[in-house]
């Protein structure tokens, strides 16, 4: 299969603005996603991931290393080249949704295609398709206060999706959701999973990870662990994810 | 608790919001400053020397009324924009466990710093520039520089007492509307901002009635032909104008804005998209703001290229009162000779040639004239708010002053009409039952006539002879009109118009010391009184303007930072989702670039309706010359678009200056 990602020795050192304290966030962070993988990163607060997750979306940058996805070298490219990759490559899922309140929910969804200059035609077929996978179609003139914060992730998860994107970025979808809508996410990801999307997706939830093909556990800046699914099912990946979390805090 | 506590409290709120206060305190200090500064210039002494002192002192202590409510006015307004900012900080202190009382202290202090601070700056800057404004002041009104020094502790105590007052009324009103809303009502105020999904019924009729209003006021200032009495309709119609624009721009102009956007085709087009989908929504959370603007920017360009036209035609002015350089009237025609000699002695002492003098012995008054019967009475329905003018004359003294050699029958008359009435076909004139035939029609002006007086139109009467005219009087007399003839002197002497002047004061003191003369006036009068008013108005103009450019400037500035406060977060997701920081910046730009011209686009067109009122309220005042005050209005709006471009684009720094603040 195809690498999607390379993440080569990555490092990420933050300066204070007015003291020279240094805090060395990232120490070295290198892995790799194929194609239609589905990876998720777990670990305590402050031990990086989101970091991670923001210099892979290019969001920041590294102090050292290199991030390919699709071949390109991202580290290299300047800030212009790194929007066109962002809006072409990537999708992103952020916990507090991330969607534009004076824009509909179908104007949410299509605003990476009207980015990329696509016709009105084609911005209607791709957001009504990605409306009718995500169950939202009958929101799709509401406005993002009018609906309920499944919805509104649902209208994330399709806005992150129009674009076919090489990549999807998640950083904890399931962290304003409840159960029920926390569950109901999770099998959207592992559907579009399924469908060969690739997915990234930052977590602290051992149920939202039991449902990815490999679990990463950073710790302290680095890749402690890692936990492959293989044939598991999501039950039983989850206990094995519960195991590891149990003894790694005794 | 101690009040001290508070009172830090209250000065560190101040330097936390130091962003929205600064631009308050600049315009507070140039209020106060000015307020000082009028009400200094109407009570010093000095002013006394100024040829028509009593109406200057007059027209600046209006002048101070007026700044002072229109200066309440805006405090309320800008004090509304800073308190809606300030709920969430006011509901958290009451989560905090704060009394009204405490947080009544809080707001006490803060208005008393700010008091302190606006008022000993703005006192201090203005007792700094009285001498100077002064002195620039005079040289306006072409006085020689009258500076009465001394330190006037009133007009301070009427100032700060003035402000202090409407501080207290706002502080108060803060108070009572803080304590009365519930917490959560104070935390929730910020986020009520909703976009516009649609517009219902109502917001239609709403646009359709705002047009409508605007239209109407046009119609209605354009009708006023009484500018003497106008300053009622003036007012009227500017309310009017405000809430048509407002409801123009919060309904008609978001109806605009919805229909562009669900024009798919364009509206999902990458240069549009953001914009227009914000636009609407924006539009009318700012209306109020927006409609304000309006009417500012009107006022400004109407108050100060009218004064400034005013000003720069005094010369105009002053050269048209008198069709010669001056007027003399006397008691009984037996006053002439002595009179004429006034005029000869006073050219020799001055080294001036009288190169003229004229008589005419005139019977005018106020009448109404029907055009189509042709006759003068009190009783005719004209439908003109100003009164016409007869003008009668002996036919001997018409053809001296106009040097022409017409001739006339018994019971025929010479009829004079203004040019905008035709009267070609009159063949005879009834004046107050006394008949004539009409032997001629001329049209005006002539020699003798005096434009320094308000009519509608003037009509000129020229009978045979002085007996003709006086049984006209009698006639007259026998009806109640016991108005006098007229011993009308007409002279012009040689000379540049300080010579003139010198000659204007040595020829009053000579026709005073004769005791015959009814009334006297010049040009050179005229233009020392007119230069001393119209300097006034520019100066009240230019300061009164310049207020309200402050506060228009402050009305956006401070719309600037909240909405991009607000529009941080959204920033940062077009951000996160791939748009270029250009995209974002051309995006700002589009948006409120449409924002901040909606107001001025309006207000020229307020500008380009309200002309004809202008030029009448010009004409009052004797400035004729159309082509100049359009001349003036033109490069005025130039000079304040060009200004308006330079605060857009500084709004525009801030804007995305807070938006992009992380890169």
């Amino acid at each position: 299969m195809r690498k999607m990602l390379e993440l080569r020795g990555l490092h990420k050192t933050y300066y204070t603005k007015r003291s020279n304290v240094q805090y060395e966030a990232l120490k070295g962070i290198s892995f790799d996603a194929e194609e239609g993988d589905f990876i998720a990163i777990m670990g305590e607060s402050g031990s990086g991931k989101t970091t991670t997750l923001n210099i892979i979306a290019s969001l920041d940058a590294a102090t050292s290393g290199e991030v390919i996805i699709g071949g390109s070298d991202i580290s290299k490219m300047d800030n212009k080249e790194i929007c066109r990759f962002r809006r072409e490559k990537l999708g992103f899922v952020f916990q507090d949704f991330n969607l534009l309140n004076y824009f509909t929910v179908k104007d949410n969804i299509a605003f990476p295609l009207v980015l990329l200059n696509k016709s009105k035609k084609e911005i209607n077929e791709r957001v009504e398709e990605l409306a009718e996978k995500t169950g939202i179609t009958k929101l799709l003139n509401k406005y993002p206060y009018e609906i309920s914060g499944g919805e509104k992730q649902r209208t994330a998860v399709a806005r992150a999706l129009v674009c076919k994107p090489a990549l999807v970025l998640a950083d904890e979808p399931t962290g304003a959701l409840d159960s029920k809508n926390s569950e109901q996410l999770m099998d959207l990801f592992k559907t579009f999973n399924d469908l060969g999307q690739t997915i990234i997706m930052v977590t602290h939830s051992v149920k939202s990870a039991s449902k990815a093909k490999r679990v990463l556990f950073l710790k302290d800046g680095v890749i402690g662990t890692t936990l492959d699914k293989s044939e598991q099912t999501d039950e039983a990946f989850e206990e094995e994810i519960a195991n590891f979390l149990y003894n790694a805090r005794k | 608790m101690k009040q001290t506590f508070w009172a830090k409290i209250a000065f560190k709120n101040i330097l936390e919001n130091k962003k929205f206060h600064l631009v308050n305190l600049i315009v507070s200090v140039f209020t106060i400053t000015s307020f000082y500064l009028f009400a200094f210039t109407a009570t010093n002494k000095g002013l006394a020397v100024v040829k028509g002192y009593d109406s200057v002192r007059f027209i600046l202590l209006v002048a101070c009324v007026f700044l002072a409510i229109i200066s309440f006015a805006f405090k309320v307004y800008t004090n509304r924009l800073l308190l809606k900012r300030r709920n969430k900080e006011l509901g958290l202190y009451a989560v905090w466990g704060l009394e009204p009382k405490n947080i009544n202290s809080i707001l006490s202090f803060e208005t008393l710093y700010m008091f302190v601070v606006y008022s000993s700056v703005g006192i201090a800057l203005g007792v700094f520039l009285q001498k100077y404004l002064y002195k620039v002041l005079f040289r306006l009104m072409r006085c020689d520089f009258k500076y009465s020094g001394e330190f006037s502790a009133t007009n301070i105590y009427v100032s700060l007492i003035v402000f202090a007052v409407m501080d207290i009324i706002i502080l108060f009103k803060n108070m009572i509307s803080a304590n009365k809303k519930k917490i959560i009502a104070l935390l929730k105020e910020e986020d009520t901002v909703e976009p516009v999904k649609k517009l219902h019924l109502i917001d239609v009729l709403k646009g359709i009635f705002g047009v409508a209003l605007i239209i109407g006021a046009y119609i209605y200032i354009n009708r006023v032909d009484d500018f003497v009495n106008s300053i009622r309709t003036l007012v009227l119609a500017i309310g009017i104008l405000f809430v048509g624009s407002f409801f123009a721009i919060s309904s008609f102009v978001v109806m605009i804005e919805l229909a562009l956007k669900k024009n798919e085709g364009l509206y999902y087009k990458n240069t549009f998209f953001s914009t227009l989908a914000k636009l609407a929504s924006r539009t009318r959370n700012n209306a109020l703001s927006l409609s304000v603007i309006c009417i500012l920017f009107t006022c400004v360009i109407v108050g100060a290229s009218s004064t400034i036209a005013l000003y720069l035609g005094t010369e105009n002015q002053a050269s048209k009162a008198y069709r010669t350089d001056g007027e003399i009237n006397v008691k009984t025609v037996e006053d002439v000779p002595a009179a004429v000699d006034a005029i000869k002695d006073a050219a020799k002492e001055n080294g001036l040639e009288v190169e003229g003098i004229w008589f005419a012995k005139r019977y005018a008054f106020q009448t109404t004239f029907d055009e189509n019967t042709g006759e003068f009475s009190n009783e005719h329905e004209t439908g003109r708010n100003l009164p016409d003018i007869i003008e009668m004359m002996p036919l001997d003294d018409f053809n001296e002053n106009e040097n022409t050699n017409l001739s006339l029958n018994d019971g025929e008359v010479i009829f004079i009409s203004d040019e905008e009435i035709p009267i070609e076909n009159l063949d005879r004139v009834n004046v107050y039952g006394n008949e004539f035939k009409v032997a001629k029609t001329l049209s005006a002006p002539i020699f003798t006539d005096v434009d320094n007086i308000q009519y509608a139109y003037k009509f000129h009467v020229i009978v045979k002879d002085e007996a003709t005219l006086d049984r006209i009087r009698e006639s007259l007399v026998a009806q109640g009109n016991t108005r006098e003839f007229r011993n009308t002197i007409l002279y012009n002497v040689s000379g540049n118009k300080d010579e003139e002047s010198r000659f204007d004061v040595c020829l009053c003191d000579k026709l005073e010391a004769l005791g015959t003369v009814d009334y006297m006036d010049s040009n050179a009068t005229q233009r020392q009184t007119r230069y001393a008013r119209n300097a006034i108005f520019l100066f009240l103009g230019a300061f009164i303007s310049i207020i309200l450019i402050m506060y228009m400037i402050f009305i956006m500035y401070y719309k600037q930072i909240e909405e991009a406060l607000d529009d941080i977060e959204s920033v940062l997701i077009m951000k996160k989702i791939g748009m270029y920081k250009a995209e974002i910046k051309k995006c700002i730009f589009a948006e409120n670039g449409l924002l901040f011209f909606l107001p001025v686009v309006m207000a020229f067109c307020h500008v380009a309706a309200c002309f004809s009122v202008m030029k009448g309220v010009m004409k009052l005042f004797m400035l004729t010359d159309m082509d100049f005050i359009r001349l003036c209005v033109i490069l005025f709006c130039a000079g304040i678009f060009v200004a308006y471009v330079l605060m857009y684009y500084g709004a525009y720094r801030v804007y995305s200056g807070i938006v992009l603040k992380e890169d």
